[in-house]
């Protein structure tokens, strides 16, 4: 119909043109000019373009977009008319998923398609199925800091390797994903893909302290603040917030409110989550004491450690065998290798014993003795020792029961020295005994036994094997000096990037080793999994943990204040010294709601407390989002039904902008 | 008898299997038959005699397991004269025989078990001559069924097994009648053990009874009669916990498809579809199970132990080690018909320190008793305390960090300790502020600025700020408890009556590893004292709470008191029916020596703190008014 002219060539219909540019054309083709009317279908006109185009390819996520309104012309069924649309306004033609490169918690960027035409909230669901991270409204995008020149300067900065490439994967049109191979099956299509999986699963073992300096690290609460005011809104879509094609967003958890973490199906998730908050640990965005930090750092030497050799294909929790389905295959085994019966019952029912000259010292007060060599024998649980050898069948001069005492490791290899701490309980009190070993050999079996029979385990257990190796590992790591080449393997990384800059320069290596050592004991026997989600429990109990700031500006006061958002409540924070002032919790709150014309969140609680303020740091959308999504994640409930009220979520978030 | 085992051995090995499970049967059951008529004749004779030693006889048979068990402030009742309810230990000592005999799950071989069992009391008591004469009574029943000629080693293994039974109940006897006499003398001992003829079986037995429980398990498999089986296999169950530890290999070498057969137990479904062989697999496998359970459980030790009540009266009763703190406390608000209540409480008091410490209801309350010294004046008192749970009927005064007390909705008191306990780790509460810390060895405090951390009690150095990485670790949590000081305003000039101690549970003495602290107020106090509570035990004290207040619920819900123990008691398992059983039966002995209908009264010692407590409350209470108006 349109298109009828008159013989002068004007046309006599209400027919009009529309540009539209099409990228695929190249940069410098002009656009296409479609002769429209208003009463088109944005389908029709979609088709009219592709005719137009006259490229065969797939053109099926293409959609129109309208440039000066910020606007996906997604509802093919509406005219150009219901669009308001006039001769006026410039199109593209364009697919809706664009690739992005992505920071993931991790630090590791990738390449995926993303969607630039649903909501971000919808964008992040996609990227998270594609990277088999479950509960993706944990996770939202921000944009990347501007790059200052002077971190560009030095080395290698992490993050600006070699991208790992998703962007072609294919997802299963079905929901419910098939592991293949011990990984989703879109993993398992390239050995290119394989090893992004792998980059996933596994932390990474690479790092030196250098990484760990050059990260800027937020000093104050301002700077704290900093980042929050990079989210992007979850409620519009890339493309409305700018972001173009292969843009660098950083990909990160942002309601600290883990629902669910199961080993099972969330291998992905707890290693990102575990490397998120590995870095804000290092980073001191999470402030910790110094003891906590030797935990974080026990925990990541020994993740590191099992990192190296762990295959992320393997299912997680196979160890849960039970117990009688282990003690029976291991009698059987034994059976079928044993020959005489009686060989087998000693082996089990004798325990491994320790004997040797060990010299011994007891501080007493107002005593100058030192350590007197004694013949020590440990057995079971009990160390005794005597006055020598030969009075080995008589009374012991003190026998120890170290069930429940405290192992601290005294050792100082430069010097060579090697000593057991032990600060046995008794009635009395605590006995304080030193037992200087030899050298390393001796050290690691003696340490072993001790730590074993504090927790009431004797050296026929199970573990006592890997103990020894454990403590000699770790004094080889004490022994590697900075001259030694560095191999790329985190044995001989040295234990400095385990701990954030500050406490590297507190404490000496030499130092700081043994302190991470007796950290260890304690998490030593934990697998992969179990130390990540330790870790990530640990810093879930730090109490800076999951408090998000921004700078706001209280109404009715004169000064900048800080305002931490945490999963359940409102914290207002004086900026200079960083006390608490007021905590306001969710399960008070009666309404909140946004003036978006002076910018001002104002919030009612119970017992008529009204509390408005107005953000500094960043925009009001991004903290009214934060508030809201806070509330919407409590709104989740515990079974199993999948869908999330992506409703709710707008309404709680988007303010005047969603809908 | 030693000579037979190996007599044993000799023929055993090479058995036609088909022609065995016929002996085994038809022998078996003459054997049965044989042992009813003992018991009978028994019963007609001495109608007196069984009723009279029954506990000692039934004692006898636990003896099968090497059996540990000691006394703990039994010393202390006898000084005062009072009479140790010995019957009731008695009664106690009988549950757990029958705990040990009700394994079996199907009523029809519990049936042949306890003709079993009547069977060895038989046979412990006469004197050696009936005892032989038994024996060759069994073996010419078995050589009237014409097959002596060609003995099965099956047979001659049940009479070995018997015969050990018997050594062992008797050596248990008198142990048992030794510690019988050792109860007079006032003595505590710390850790009795009495390890009943656990060492007495000779390697060739050993190998004997492997082979018969081959033979058997075979037998199974063809004759398909799972009543013989057990018949079959109990014996030898109860003969291999006797022996302890080595005997798991043997049973492990008849069964060769373990893994094989213990899928088919996961698929039980499946039953009517499985071929005999597997069911016979299935059979071997639960068997296996059952065994190592009871290997497990051999090695319990007990502890006899002197609960003192909040009227000053006194309850002696039996716990093994296995048994927590919950449980003890269900078995006494159903000994003392004291009613059901959230706040009914094991409080420890180590008088010589002036101190208590409420037991929480997961802990394992043998492993803390054996803590007090030989000579301990450490008391163990039953009393309510509203201390115990108050942090969960009212979250809102310990968990949000606030200085004074609020009232807060039920329904938001629930979302509060959800997001306390239930997120994937707990949210130690904020506490910090200014507390009294005792000097070392002497009677000076100084104030310091403490915080509290899941990872430990923190306190702020002179002259730094208070940011994280100034801190200084003041403790650690895993390796002490936290305690109540008593009156150390007296004792040690504190400031304040509001003191906490902190210490290794094995600390019994003064020690300059006792850490005490003193806090300003009672409700400060008991806002540090949970906080520790969360951070040392994290979810679990949420876990406590709930399974009080489902026992506690229940409770009224049952009009059988008893059997509302069994039902309602703890979720572990570990505890059998029995168990719940006895505790009525000691009951009637332990009531006659007790006032009936305890007063809910607090004892003397935590009188100060309720006290206390309740003033800190009125206070709060009277200043939440005026903060009302």
């Amino acid at each position: 119909m349109a298109g009828l002219k008159t013989a002068s060539g004007d046309y006599i219909d209400a027919s009009w043109e529309l540009s539209v540019a099409v990228e695929e054309l190249g940069p410098e083709a002009e656009p296409l000019t479609l002769r429209v009317t208003g009463d088109v279908h944005i389908g029709g006109v979609m088709l009219q373009i592709v005719d137009k185009i006259k490229v065969k390819q797939n053109w099926s996520d293409h959609a129109l977009w309208w440039e000066q309104k910020k606007l996906w012309l997604l509802k093919t069924n509406w005219t150009l008319d219901k669009y308001g649309l006039q001769a006026d306004a410039r199109l593209r033609y364009t697919p809706q998923h664009k690739p992005v490169r992505l920071q993931l918690p991790n630090r590791r960027m990738i390449r995926v398609h993303a969607s630039f035409s649903e909501p971000v909230f919808r964008a992040v669901a996609g990227i998270c199925r594609v990277l088999s991270i479950r509960h993706a409204e944990e996770l939202s995008l921000l944009r990347a800091p501007e790059e200052k020149d002077k971190k560009k300067r030095k080395g290698p900065v992490l993050g600006t390797e070699d991208d790992f490439d998703l962007s072609g994967v294919v997802l299963p049109a079905s929901a419910e994903q098939q592991p293949f191979r011990g990984m989703p099956a879109h993993f398992s299509d390239s050995p290119a893909t394989e090893a992004c999986y792998r980059m996933l699963s596994v932390s990474w073992t690479g790092l030196s302290p250098e990484h760990v300096l050059k990260m800027p690290r937020p000093s104050n609460l301002v700077e704290k603040a900093q980042i929050n005011s990079r989210w992007l809104s979850s409620s519009r879509s890339l493309m409305q917030q700018d972001v173009r094609e292969n843009e660098q967003l950083w990909l990160r958890f942002k309601y600290y409110s883990f629902f669910d973490l199961e080993p099972k199906y969330d291998v992905v998730r707890i290693t990102q989550l575990y490397e998120q908050a590995r870095w804000a640990v290092l980073l001191e965005e999470t402030e910790s004491t110094e003891e906590e930090m030797m935990v974080f750092a026990a925990l990541q030497y020994h993740i590191n450690k099992l990192s190296l050799s762990a295959d992320p294909t393997e299912p997680a929790g196979e160890q849960g065998m039970d117990d009688l389905d282990s003690a029976l295959s291991n009698l059987q085994v034994k059976l079928e290798g044993g020959t005489s019966t009686s060989d087998m019952l000693e082996n089990l029912t004798t325990i491994p014993e320790l004997k040797d000259n060990l010299r011994i010292f007891r501080p007493r007060k107002l005593t100058l003795k030192g350590y007197k060599q004694h013949w020590v024998v440990f057995k079971e649980t009990s160390i005794s020792y005597y006055k020598s050898q030969e009075e080995a069948l008589g009374e012991p001069v003190q026998q120890l029961n170290l069930k429940g005492c405290e192992v601290v490791p005294d050792v100082n290899i430069s010097g060579q020295k090697f000593c057991i701490k032990l600060l046995v309980p008794s009635p009395e009190g605590m006995s304080e005994v030193y037992l200087r070993c030899e050298d390393e050999q001796q050290y690691a079996r003696w340490m072993a036994g001790c730590r074993l029979a504090a927790k009431g385990r004797t050296m026929a257990d199970s573990t006592y094997q890997s103990e020894v190796q454990n403590i000699l590992s770790f004094l080889q790591l004490q022994r590697a000096s900075p001259d030694t080449p560095a191999a790329p393997d985190a044995e001989a990384m040295g234990t400095q990037w385990l701990v954030s800059p500050r406490y590297q320069k507190k404490f000496k290596p030499k130092q700081l080793t043994p302190r991470i050592l007796e950290a260890h004991q304690n998490v030593a026997q934990l697998s992969l999994t179990e130390a990540k989600m330790r870790f990530i429990q640990a810093w879930q109990s730090l109490p800076d943990f999951g408090i998000s700031y921004f700078v706001v500006r209280f109404k009715g006061s004169r000064k900048d204040e800080i305002l931490g958002i945490a999963n359940n409540r409102l914290i207002r924070i004086d900026l200079a010294v960083g006390d608490v002032v007021k905590t306001w919790r969710y399960s008070n709150m009666r309404q909140w709601n946004v003036n978006w014309d002076i910018r001002q969140v104002a919030i009612e609680f119970d017992e008529h407390i009204n509390v408005a303020f107005s953000s500094v740091s960043a925009g009001c959308n991004i903290v009214h989002e934060y508030i809201g999504g806070y509330i919407f994640l409590s709104t989740r409930s515990t079974d199993k039904g999948r869908g999330l009220d992506e409703e709710l979520f707008y309404k709680l978030t988007g303010g005047h902008e969603a809908l | 008898m030693e000579q037979l085992s190996d007599e044993e051995l000799d023929h055993g090995a090479e058995e036609d299997s088909d022609k065995e499970d016929q002996d085994l049967d038809k022998m078996f059951g003459q054997w049965l038959g044989e042992l009813d008529k003992l018991t009978q004749s028994l019963d007609t004779d001495k109608p007196m005699e069984p009723v009279k030693k029954s506990p000692l006889r039934q004692e006898t048979n636990i003896a099968n397991f090497s059996y540990r068990f000691s006394m703990y402030n039994l010393n202390e009742a006898l000084n005062q004269g009072e009479t140790v309810d010995l019957d009731a230990l008695m009664a106690d000592l009988c549950s757990i025989e029958q705990e040990l005999s009700s394994i079996g799950s199907q009523s029809a071989n519990s049936a042949t078990m306890k003709r079993l069992a009547t069977e060895t009391k038989v046979a412990q008591k006469p004197p050696a001559g009936r005892l032989s004469s038994k024996h060759s009574s069994i073996k010419g029943s078995s050589s009237s069924s014409g097959r002596v000629t060609k003995p099965s080693n099956a047979n001659f293994s049940l009479e070995d097994i018997t015969a050990q039974l018997e050594k062992a109940s008797l050596s248990m006897d008198e142990a048992a009648q030794q510690s019988v006499m050792e109860d007079a003398k006032p003595v505590v001992t710390a850790q009795h053990r009495r390890t009943a003829s656990a060492g007495t079986v000779s390697d060739a037995e050993v190998r004997s009874i492997s082979n018969s429980s081959r033979s058997s398990i075979t037998s199974a498999a063809s004759s398909m009669d799972s009543l013989d089986i057990d018949k079959m296999t109990r014996p030898q169950e109860l003969d291999l916990t006797q022996q302890g530890q080595p005997i798991t290999e043997h049973i492990v070498s008849m069964g060769h498809p373990i893994k094989q057969s213990k899928r088919h137990i996961d698929f039980t479904e499946e039953e009517a579809e499985l071929t005999p062989e597997e069911q016979a697999a299935k059979l071997k496998a639960e068997k296996i199970r059952v065994a190592l359970e009871k290997i497990k459980e051999a090695q319990v030790k007990k502890l006899v132990i002197r609960v003192h009540m909040s009227d000053d009266s006194s309850k002696t009763m039996m716990v093994d080690e296995r048994q927590t703190v919950r449980q003890v406390l269900d078995n006494l608000m159903d000994k003392s018909h004291c009613g059901y209540s959230l706040d009914w409480s094991l409080v420890e008091t180590i008088s010589e320190l002036q101190m208590e410490r409420i037991f929480e209801d997961h802990e394992n309350l043998v492993e803390n008793l054996l803590n007090w010294t030989r000579d301990s004046q450490n008391k163990l008192i039953f009393v309510e305390r509203i201390e115990k749970y108050a942090l969960f009927k009212n979250p809102q005064n310990y968990l949000l960090g606030k200085k004074e007390t609020s009232e807060m909705a039920d329904r938001n008191k629930e979302v509060l300790l959800e997001e306390c306990f239930c997120g994937s780790s707990v949210t130690v509460p904020e506490i910090e502020g200014v507390l009294w810390l005792k000097d070392d060895g002497k009677k000076s405090w100084k104030k310091r600025y403490f915080l509290l951390r899941a990872s430990g009690i923190y306190y702020v150095p002179k002259g730094k700020a208070k940011v994280s990485r100034d801190l200084v670790c003041f403790l650690q949590l895993d390796h002490v408890n936290v305690y109540y000081g008593q009156d150390y305003r007296n004792k040690y000039k504190a400031p304040t009556d509001y003191c906490l101690v902190l210490k290794h549970p094995q600390i019994q003495k003064k020690s300059q590893y006792i850490k005490y602290l003193c806090c300003d107020d009672v409700r400060t106090l008991h806002q540090w004292i949970n906080g520790i509570r969360i951070a040392k035990y994290g979810k679990q004290l949420y876990v406590n709470y709930q399974e009080a207040l489902k026992r506690t619920e229940s409770a009224y819900d049952w009009t059988s008191l008893s059997s509302s123990s069994i039902k309602s008691g703890s979720s572990s398992s570990s505890l059998p029916e029995s168990q719940s059983n006895h505790s009525n039966q000691s009951d009637s002995g332990v009531s006659d020596t007790q006032p009936t209908g305890h007063v809910r009264s607090q004892s003397i010692v935590s009188s100060i703190f309720s006290e206390a407590w309740k003033r800190g409350t009125q206070l709060e209470e009277s200043s939440k008014v005026t903060r009302r108006l």
